[in-house]
């Protein structure tokens, strides 16, 4: 793999045509995973205009891992809530595994995250009154899911992420580490179409963020898909693809090869 | 978009979880539904007690009698001028004597003064330093113990000599009898009733109605007609008037006939109207009833001021609550909860903290209901119906309540809902 190298010019958006070379255990998918065209964030505040994200285009291949990196302030935060069907662009259009949902109500926007979006949060965002399992099955519930059969998908979510030992204990019962693997497991009980990571390390010491990253890692030898919000140089270097955000453009879109192999 | 099993069940679970994990908040929250449903239950408890009770004491007045009186509670309640009511003609033993002759339903009339009507006549009765408490004073005709519920169980009635004369002889009721005498005989004792002496021919056997106050039925003494005015004055003439229709007569038909007679009597064109009181089981039950639903009306508008302020204590908290878990909305919509999801997630708490205050307030009045009838024995009735619609009622008001701060909810922004500190 060798790395590509984007253009300087940091209004230029750089789209990457070809898919990453895949695993090789992965099958070729067809079509992309995300197609989006032209996206823009615009909030208009009293009299200024805030363009936080200001025509951006992407697409992301089945089975990429992708690390979209940027300072505060950079839009990569609101990249990552459109990417995430959490909101909607002001311009722009966003096709998730072939479904264009700019146009979208909330509920349905509702629909999309459950059934193509797993989320994993810088903060872990667990119930803290919940079980780890309650919490697995939480995404299931919304897809109406009942009885044994969210039971058992929430224990083998569990079991990914070698925590079945922990199905019932609560948030504050567990480590960080433990608590970001529960919320890891969450985010894949419902066989997302795209793991969306934000900051996953953010509040974890160096060795635990390791663990976790590893985690994700086996997750993408397995196939599935990751996008990864950072903005640490460490953690975006297990990512295979690295996308660079700066004033609501996109300036590099590079193929890396991850710094961090499994261990 | 219908609702799985898995999510009624989370629904439930969360609001559980929420109110189980502020207890004291909660408590404190539907203290206004607690007060309100408690108002409701115990004075709901009370009333229907008593309604059985009144009720009963109607109905034991028999199909077949009928009250003639100058005025009653049913001119009363009528809405007729309280002074009209006074100036009415009283009714007299010449009366009751007419109707004797002239009414051809009537079998039997039995005439009495004072006994719960206006003005009261009410006295101690004394014998030997032992007194009783205040008793219903009523004079009697000789044929009294004909109509109506009370029976002799020690000595004789009141003879037509006793009526000539005026004597000073007493029946007394079953409570006084035990009050002053216990176990020992009292025929033939001297008693002193308002001031007088008189001589007791007789005990009256406890009445077998359930009272409003236990003896108080029994709290009574009974003197002559004719020897009543020398305890309450001239001025005490006014008697009333209870008969009994002959066998197979139908209720109506002695009605009309005794209004007939009456106001012949007092010379009443067929334009005015009556200027006495005709009762009968149905029109007392009626005017019960009347009584009844006004005093459960205004215990409706009552309570419904306390579950009133109760629900905006709910909806005060429920706000509270929002913000407080902003943060855990974002999460569930982040995870593919829809607007009605979290909808319905608060609302359920909502009504869960309410309906959690109407059982409170369910167990605490009829609590109070079941004090007092220990403490009184005032008759209590706890329909389980009055429990359904106290909860049943609560939980609306819950939800009533509960939906601005759930639509809040359901509305919040993901974005803004997960950035929330």
């Amino acid at each position: 793999m060798s790395e590509v190298e984007a253009g300087n010019d940091p209004v230029a958006t750089e789209v990457v045509e070809q898919p990453p070379s895949p695993q090789p255990d992965v099958p070729a998918a067809t079509g992309n995973m995300i197609e989006a065209r032209g996206l823009k964030k615009i909030y208009r505040m009293a009299k200024v205009e805030v363009r936080a994200l200001d025509g951006v285009d992407l697409d992301v291949m089945p089975n990429e891992f992708l690390a979209i990196m940027g300072p505060s302030g950079s839009g990569k935060s609101t990249l990552m809530n459109l990417l995430g069907c959490l909101d909607t662009p002001t311009e722009g259009t966003y096709k998730l595994n072939g479904t264009e949902v700019s146009g979208l109500d909330d509920d349905e926007l509702a629909a999309v995250r459950n059934r193509e979006i797993g989320f994993v949060f810088q903060t872990f965002n667990l119930l803290a009154r919940a079980t780890s399992l309650h919490n697995v099955e939480l995404p299931l519930i919304y897809s109406g899911v009942g009885g044994r059969n969210r039971h058992q998908r929430a224990m083998a979510a569990l079991e990914k992420v070698g925590l079945a030992d922990r199905a019932d204990h609560r948030p504050n019962e567990l480590s960080g580490g433990e608590r970001q693997r529960v919320a890891v497991a969450r985010a894949l009980v419902n066989d997302p179409a795209i793991v969306l990571a934000d900051e996953p390390t953010g509040t974890l010491d160096s060795k635990t963020s390791h663990e976790i990253m590893q985690l994700l890692v086996g997750l993408h030898e397995n196939g599935q898909t990751i996008i990864l919000v950072t903005h640490e140089d460490d953690i975006s270097g297990y990512a295979h693809r690295g996308v660079k955000v700066l004033d609501g453009l996109i300036v590099s879109d590079e193929r890396q090869t991850p710094r961090f192999g499994k261990d | 978009m219908s609702m799985g099993r898995g999510l009624v069940g989370e629904i439930l679970r969360m609001a559980w979880d929420s109110l189980w994990g502020h207890k004291m908040r909660s408590v404190l929250t539907v203290l206004g539904i607690v007060i309100g449903i408690t108002m409701v239950v115990a004075v709901t408890s009370l009333i229907m007690g008593f309604d059985t009770t009144i009720t009963s004491q109607i109905e034991s007045m028999g199909t077949d009698t009928l009250i003639l009186a100058k005025f009653s509670i049913q001119s009363i309640t009528s809405g007729q001028d309280f002074m009209d009511l006074i100036n009415r003609p009283d009714l007299t033993e010449a009366d009751a004597e007419t109707i004797r002759e002239q009414a051809a339903t009537v079998d039997s009339v039995s005439v009495m003064w004072g006994g719960g009507g206006f003005p009261p006549s009410r006295g101690r009765a004394w014998y030997r330093g032992e007194r009783t408490s205040e008793l219903e004073i009523i004079g009697v005709g000789t044929d009294f113990l004909d109509s109506g519920d009370m029976q002799l169980l020690y000595g004789r009635f009141f003879t037509e000599i006793d009526m000539r004369q005026r004597s000073d002889v007493l029946v007394l009721g079953d409570a006084p009898t035990r009050a002053l005498f216990g176990v020992n005989d009292p025929i033939g004792r001297s008693v002193r009733l308002r001031g007088r002496q008189y001589r007791v021919i007789g005990a009256l056997k406890q009445r077998d109605i359930s009272s409003i106050a236990g003896e108080q039925a029994d709290n009574l003494v009974l003197v002559p007609g004719s020897n009543y005015r020398k305890l309450f004055g001239p001025r005490a003439g006014n008697a009333t008037l209870i008969m009994r229709a002959k066998e197979g007569v139908p209720i109506a038909d002695m009605q009309m006939d005794v209004e007939g007679v009456m106001r012949t009597r007092h010379g009443l064109r067929a334009d005015q109207e009556a200027d006495f009181d005709l009762l009968s089981q149905d029109s007392v039950i009626e005017i019960w009833r009347q009584i009844s639903t006004a005093f459960f009306l205004v215990l409706v508008a009552l309570s419904s001021v306390a579950l009133m302020v109760g629900g905006i204590g709910v909806m005060a908290i429920m706000l509270v609550s929002v913000t407080e878990r902003t943060r855990e909305i974002g999460v569930r919509k982040a995870l593919g909860a829809r607007r009605s999801d979290i909808l319905f997630q608060f609302l359920a708490e909502s009504a869960s903290l309410a309906a959690a205050g109407g059982i409170i307030g369910v167990l605490l009045g009829s609590s109070i209901a079941y004090g007092v009838y220990l403490a009184t024995s005032f008759p209590v009735s706890l329909p389980w119906w009055s429990f359904t619609i106290a909860v049943g009622f609560s939980s609306l008001v819950g939800i009533f309540f509960g939906i601005y701060p759930a639509n809040r909810a359901a509305r919040l922004d993901p974005v803004d809902a997960l950035r929330y500190e």
